[in-house]
Formats: C-alpha cells, sequence, structure tokens
C-alpha cells in the first residue's frame, strides 16, 4: 500500500549558517531514483523531519533551475528545528513533497519584476529570484528589495551582494532603524519606507512580496499606490502545517487550505478571506 | 424499501455470525451513559442507546495512530496499516453521514489516506434508526435519514426489525442467517417509525436550513454575537473531542526507551485549542476564543460546504452535551438569524 506520509531519505551535504538563529541545509536525496522522479516550482514547499522528533514545514528555497541539490532555511524556534540544528554534514533528513501550487513564474515573462522580503521571508522568494536569474533574459527590469531587523539577521548574505554588484539587476538592502551596525553601507528604514522612496512602477510589473505580517500589511498600500494591479501582487501564506496534504486542516482559512490551495495567493485572492494569516 | 425482517432472534444470530470473523463494536452502557465498544456477546448491546460519548469515527480515525514505524540507527521507517475486520453495529445515521464525511476527507484530491482507507475498507457498517434525544438537530442540517453509507439499516418495527439492504455484503449476510424478506406491512411500519422519528425532532433552526445555514455564515461574520460567546467559551476543545466530523489531526513522533525505536503517529487535535493556528514566529492567527469558536462553526456550516455539498455538521447534538457552558450551534445559528 501506498503512503502518503513516508518520507525521502535526503543527505545533508552542507551547513551553511545564516544568522545567529537561521541556518540552510543544502541535501541531496539518497536514492538515484528518488531524484530522478523529484521535480518541482518556484514557490512549493516541503515536510522536512528527523525520526524520533517530527515534522517542519518550509519552502524549497533553492530554485527549479539547479536540481542537484534542494535547500531549506529555517530558523530555530521549535522542536524539530532545533533537531534539525543538531544535524552534521552526512546525516539524514526525511523529506516528502513538493505541495502546494508556485509563483507564476512563466505569467511573469517579459514583465518588470519586483521582489520584496523582510527577514526570513527572503526564503521562499529566493527560489523565484534564482530561478528568474537563471533565466535572465525572459524578464525585464528587476528589483529586489530586502530588508531585516538588524545587519545581523540578513539571510543569504554571500547571495544579496553577488546581487547587488550585478548591474542588470537592482538590489536595495535595508535594517530597521537601530539595526545598523558603524559599518554598514546599506539603507536604514522599515521595507514599506524604502519601498516608497524607491517607487518601483507598477505598469507592465508583477510584484512578489514576503515577510512577516505586519511588513505586508504596510507595503500593500504603498504597492496600490504605486499602480501595482491586485493580481500583480502576489505572496506565500505561512499558516501552521501538519500534513502539506489538504488532510490536516491545520492551515484552513475561510474556504481554502494553504497547503492545496497556496500558499502562493495574490492580493485579490486574499481580500476574499479571512484575515486570519 | 425492499428488505429483510429480523427478529431478535434472528439479529442475534447476525451478531453471533458477524462475531466468528469480525471485532464487533456496538453501543454499550457505560455508567450513566452509553459509547461504542468492543463486545463479547450479543447481550452486551443496548439497542435502546440516545447517543455514545464519542462517535464511532473512533474506530476508523483512532484518537492516536501510528502512521510509520522507524529505527533511528538505520534511518528507516515502515508504514503500518491496520486492516483488521470491523463491524460497527448500531450506528444513527447522523453518525452514518459522518463516516461518509471522513471518507471524502481521506480520500480527496488524489490524496488517499491509506492509513485510514485500511481500516474502512475492512468495516462494515450497520445503521440503527432512531428517535431523537434531548440535544439532537439532525434535520436541520440534512442528516435525519440515511440514503446510503451503510451495508445494513435496522429500522425498528415493534418487536423485530426491518433491515435495509446498503450494500452486496450487506445482502449476503442477511442471507446466509436466512433472513425473511420484509412484507408490504413491515414497510408501512417502517415508514411510520421514520415519520414519527421527523415529527419528534424539536430542536431545528428557525429561519435556514441545511443549504441556507452557509449563506447566514457568510453575511454574519462579524456579528456581535460571536465577541458575547467569547465571555462564555472556554476553548477547552471538549466540542472538537466528540465530533463525528472533526478530522483535523496533529502529527507528532514518539520514541521507545531505547532512544531508537518510534513511531511518527497522528492524533486528534482540535481548531478551539489556543496554538491551533499559532506559528512558530509566535503570531497567533487565532488568538481569541471568539475567533476560534467562529473558525468552527463556519467549518462546520460554511467553509467546507462546497467540498461537501452539504453541512459538515450532522446534528448529533454531543458537541452540546459535552459542552461544559452549554454553547449550542442550533442557539448561535437561530442567534445570528434573528
Amino acid at each position: 500500500m501506498e503512503n502518503i506520509y513516508k518520507p525521502y531519505l535526503m543527505e545533508i551535504k552542507e551547513i551553511i549558517d545564516e544568522t545567529p538563529d537561521t541556518r540552510t541545509l543544502r541535501l541531496q536525496f539518497k536514492s538515484e531514483e528518488d531524484k530522478k522522479r523529484f521535480s518541482f516550482k518556484a514557490g512549493q514547499f516541503a515536510e522536512y523531519s528527523v525520526f524520533g522528533e517530527g515534522e517542519c514545514t518550509f519552502c524549497i528555497a533553492s530554485p527549479p533551475t539547479r536540481m542537484d541539490f534542494i535547500e531549506c532555511s529555517f530558523k530555530q524556534v521549535g522542536k524539530v528545528t532545533n533537531a534539525l540544528r543538531r544535524l552534521n554534514v552526512g546525516d539524514t533528513v526525511g523529506f516528502r513533497g513538493p505541495y502546494g501550487n508556485w509563483f507564476p513564474v512563466e505569467e511573469m515573462r517579459g514583465k518588470n519584476i519586483v521582489f520584496i522580503a523582510g527577514g526570513i521571508g527572503l526564503a521562499p522568494v529566493r527560489s523565484v529570484i534564482l530561478n528568474v536569474l537563471d533565466r535572465r533574459k525572459e524578464f525585464r527590469d528587476i528589483t529586489i528589495i530586502y530588508g531585516a531587523r538588524t545587519v545581523s539577521d540578513l539571510v543569504y548574505k554571500r547571495e544579496l551582494e553577488e546581487w547587488q554588484s550585478r548591474n542588470d539587476i537592482r538590489t536595495v538592502v535595508t535594517v530597521d532603524p537601530g539595526g545598523e551596525t558603524p559599518d554598514w553601507k546599506g539603507e536604514i528604514g522599515f521595507v514599506p519606507t524604502i519601498v516608497e522612496r524607491i517607487s518601483p512602477k507598477g505598469e507592465n510589473a508583477v510584484s512578489i512580496i514576503c515577510g512577516p505580517p505586519i511588513m505586508i500589511k504596510f507595503t500593500l498600500p504603498i504597492m496600490m499606490k504605486l499602480g501595482f494591479k491586485e493580481d500583480n501582487i502576489i505572496t506565500t501564506l505561512e499558516n501552521r502545517m501538519k500534513c502539506g496534504l489538504g488532510k490536516c486542516g491545520r492551515c484552513n482559512i475561510g474556504n481554502i487550505y494553504v497547503c492545496k490551495d497556496g500558499p502562493v495567493f495574490s492580493y485579490s485572492q486574499l481580500k476574499g478571506l479571512p484575515q486570519e494569516y | 424499501m425492499q428488505g429483510y425482517i429480523l427478529t431478535m432472534d434472528s439479529l442475534r444470530n447476525l451478531v453471533q455470525e458477524l462475531m466468528k470473523t469480525y471485532k464487533v463494536v456496538a453501543p454499550v452502557k457505560k455508567e450513566t451513559r452509553f459509547d461504542f465498544c468492543e463486545i463479547e456477546k450479543f447481550d452486551d448491546i443496548r439497542l435502546d442507546y440516545d447517543t455514545s460519548i464519542l462517535p464511532p469515527k473512533k474506530y476508523l480515525s483512532p484518537p492516536v495512530e501510528t502512521l510509520l514505524r522507524f529505527k533511528r540507527s538505520e534511518n528507516k521507517a515502515e508504514p503500518v496499516f491496520d486492516t483488521t475486520p470491523v463491524v460497527l453495529f448500531g450506528l444513527h445515521p447522523c453518525d452514518i453521514k459522518g463516516i461518509k464525511h471522513l471518507d471524502q476527507a481521506f480520500s480527496e484530491n488524489n490524496n488517499y489516506d491509506r492509513h485510514y482507507l485500511a481500516k474502512r475498507e475492512n468495516a462494515l457498517i450497520i445503521g440503527l434508526e432512531c428517535l431523537p434525544y434531548d440535544y439532537c438537530f439532525c434535520s436541520s442540517v440534512g442528516s435525519t435519514f440515511a440514503k446510503d453509507g451503510f451495508d445494513i439499516m435496522l429500522i425498528p418495527i415493534g418487536d423485530s426489525y426491518l433491515a435495509e439492504v446498503g450494500s452486496k455484503k450487506g445482502e449476503e449476510l442477511l442471507k446466509r442467517i436466512q433472513a425473511k424478506p420484509s412484507q408490504e406491512l413491515d414497510i408501512k411500519k417502517a415508514e411510520a417509525f421514520k415519520s414519527e422519528k421527523e415529527k419528534k425532532i424539536v430542536r431545528r433552526f428557525n429561519k435556514v436550513n441545511a443549504s441556507t445555514v452557509r449563506d447566514l455564515m457568510q453575511r454574519t461574520w462579524d456579528h456581535k454575537h460571536w465577541k458575547e460567546l467569547e465571555e462564555r467559551c472556554l476553548a477547552c476543545g471538549s466540542c472538537n473531542l466528540v465530533c463525528p466530523t472533526c478530522f483535523c489531526f496533529d502529527v507528532q513522533d514518539e520514541v521507545h526507551i531505547n532512544l531508537d525505536d518510534g513511531e511518527r503517529r497522528r492524533i486528534w487535535d482540535g481548531c478551539m485549542l489556543v496554538d491551533f493556528a499559532k506559528v512558530g514566529s509566535g503570531e497567533n492567527f487565532r488568538e481569541h476564543r471568539s475567533q476560534r469558536l467562529r473558525h468552527r462553526i463556519n467549518r462546520k456550516f460554511n467553509y467546507l460546504y462546497d467540498r461537501f455539498n452539504s453541512p459538515t455538521c450532522v446534528g448529533c447534538g454531543r458537541c452540546v452535551r459535552a459542552c461544559t457552558v452549554k454553547i449550542d450551534p442550533v442557539e448561535i445559528v437561530n442567534e445570528l438569524s434573528r
């Protein structure tokens, strides 16, 4: 009998510490067969597990254009994320997925793209950013606005530097007031403020926004003012999930389940839902 | 309503026949109330039970259920399926409908939950027509009678039962015990029993019905009554616990004392509990009791309506009985539609 809860086994190939409490694992399928069968799209998520500790839901933070490995980034907050942190290179992680829908990358071709992310919200956005950068020619202007509470809370620092050095994209990195260090060269200010200052044009543009609910709440009205259409403002929801398959009920909001109807939603879709995200 | 006639003796025969190959689960007396338990003999069964403490759901989706067994040192995990043949005997129509909802929940979207389905496919359901008790309101949610979802349905007619056939398995079983086909008079008696039942259901929605209660829920999202209920609800989750159609679950790992073997288990969860919608960042998307109660009631009457093509509440009344402060879906609906 098939078992929808049975995890595939993956090996930790590399561990990257993003911040003092956020870590990225680079994972590879242990079985060649599983690796061949696996495919996903940017924005999808998975259930990661450590036997004896439990399962946890994270997005796949690497892009589908780089299939040698998959990456996930997580903050140490509970039982499973603490257990994941205790693992070393060579150890095994359970993995089942991919689940959920994805960012409309194909529909974004020929358009300007504005990525806005806060804190660890950069993880799902990074999958699309890298996906889009791997296919750079298919898209027009690309703007990345990323912020974190403090300099030490910025994730994917090596990539931020790389993006900032490229001249075919615009990358702005900011920290909240008070979160800067003496040698900080980036912006200082909350993400919505920086978005307003940079004022990306809403015409022929798609925006992908991901971050703490409070950041999204204050960024949305600015996007509307900049002329972004509600259908073209896209985010992913991070409700609690247990099964990823539309069964356990944990991620239910109104008549949708985030795991199967999302996690990717446009602002126009969100407007019809109870504000429980 | 073609069927067979079962006298008390032939019913006893039927159960004894079943006990040879099945684990037979039926309503039995438990102190002052009734509950579904595995029986040892026919006389354990209480055909006159009003309702059970827990719905028979627990035999298909148990409170704690092993999904996988793993060995940590070897990184091996093997799924666990329970294929014990079970008879669920004496289920009232509301509980039969509840199981139909579970069947759908555990098999929709092409995601077949074999852990549930293995049990379900090995279960035989024998229903029993009933009369209302103090708390039920099945007529308001369209679950007064069961048209399907059973193998045999028993309808009391005086000293005997009319056995309606719901499946091939059910028919074979009745033939095996040489039950006699029903006569026209038996069918009339059964119909009379059902219409008496319908008349006796007094607890009901005043202004809406099974299909319009959804619109009411959508219109009353911001109704002040939800805030009033905040003051009463204790968020204890008793309503979740006794509901035949609450199928939300948590997944947890349990390690044995050797710290190597263990199990990944599915555990009943409850949307009324405070941390149900809490995420890792500490944010709680339904922090207040009124939000959680509104969520629960909306799940039963509104949110899942399109998926199940009916309310998912089956009107069994267990939640009202279990509630310490007697929060009652009928009262909520009537207050919202006032």
